[in-house]
């Protein structure tokens, strides 16, 4: 249940009740929100339970207290209270919490100094992206400020990091090699996309194979023995297992580019229906070195 | 002042936020300074379109985008 003030607004009121609102323990003060905004004409709402404070600026400034408003507003910045888009409050408030827990902080420590720093940040962001993903938290818009910010290798982090790739292959990796041993296959793997395939919804059969055959080739001129194909989602993996079914029939006119079936071999290592998610290894029979 | 007070504009009331410490935006929908009409920067020294802006934080005036990135760093206390 939400008090709410008749339409008739007086400056002493507007000041009163933002100030006396505002001190109560956990408030929060949410200037113009959408659903407020269409249930009332009134300038201001409380609501007790989640200790909301609702304005309407627009009816704060009709009234004649633009002034007034900026004042208060200035005072708030004073005291050290600053002013976040609403949008955003969910990631932040998630974040804060991943933060808190810090589940890959030795991960993010080990690389620290191991991968080049926008690696290392895209890996950080991608972290927290795999973090919410496990929690069935929506990720679209995350994925894409990792691209945006980080272009096709940040994305590419992502997706090495959504299947432990750091974990499981980099750090060993890592322990195992001369270090710029380790750097050439980290930017063969990050850089180069050699090792792994993701496939996606823009891949049709004939662009998975298309993209199939360009990883195909990059680990053969690399010397890179096997790489693996993903897909998550029923559809990326409904197009995958029809993909690896063509390339065990070994029938050239299943395909419109020559495959050349003798060179490699495809065998599933991983299926997971909760996910849902399936992978197949691609092993090279023959590669230049 | 109560200090787990938290403040919150939508796309709505950005613009009042912004005139309130004489910010507006321009014809491209950047933030720039109302006098001096010089586009406001990040602390990474991006500008901000005004779909983009996130946080006025503290610390004269800092200005902050909505991306990941920049959530990350407000969380870890690096502004």
């Amino acid at each position: 249940m939400r008090n709410t003030h008749p339409k008739s607004v007086k400056k002493e009121d507007v000041i009163r009740i933002i100030k006396e609102y505002s001190e109560k323990k956990g408030a929060i003060i949410i200037l113009d929100e959408d659903v407020f905004l269409k249930d009332t004409d009134n300038w201001y709402s409380w609501d007790p339970k989640n200790k909301i404070l609702n304005l309407n600026t627009e009816v704060i400034i009709n009234e004649g207290y633009k002034k007034d408003l900026f004042e208060i507003i200035r005072n708030f910045f004073d005291s050290n209270v600053g002013f976040k888009d609403l949008s955003i409050r969910p990631t932040v408030k998630s974040y804060e919490e991943y933060y808190d827990q810090s589940p890959d902080k030795e991960l993010l420590n080990f690389f620290k100094s191991n991968i080049p720093f926008d690696d290392w940040m895209a890996l950080k962001m991608s972290l927290f992206l795999r973090f919410q993903d496990k929690k069935g938290k929506p990720i679209a818009y995350l994925k894409e400020d990792i691209t945006s910010k980080y272009g096709t290798r940040g994305a590419n982090i992502a997706n090495l990091c959504t299947i432990d790739f750091f974990e499981d292959e980099f750090k060993p990796l890592f322990n195992q090699l001369e270090v710029p041993k380790f750097k050439e296959y980290y930017e063969h793997v990050v850089g180069e996309r050699a090792k792994v395939l993701f496939v996606s919804s823009k891949h049709d059969l004939e662009a998975l194979t298309d993209a199939f055959l360009k990883t195909l080739n990059k680990c053969k001129t690399h010397g890179i023995r096997s790489f693996k194909m993903y897909a998550r989602a029923s559809q990326n993996i409904s197009v995958l297992k029809k993909f690896v079914a063509l390339l065990d029939a070994k029938k050239d006119e299943n395909f419109t580019q020559d495959i050349l079936f003798e060179e490699f071999s495809v065998v599933k290592v991983l299926e997971d229906s909760e996910i849902p998610t399936v992978a197949f290894e691609v092993k090279l029979t023959k590669y230049i070195k | 002042m109560n200090n787990d007070l938290e403040i919150y504009f939508t796309k709505k009331s950005a613009p009042i936020i912004l005139e309130a410490f004489g910010k507006s935006i321009n014809g491209d929908g950047y933030i720039i300074d109302s006098e001096s009409k010089e586009l406001i920067l990040t602390p990474e020294n991006e500008e901000i379109h005004i779909s983009k802006f996130g946080m006025l934080k503290k610390g004269s005036e800092i200005f902050v985008k909505n991306d990941l990135a920049s959530i990350i760093n407000h969380v870890e206390g690096n502004y």
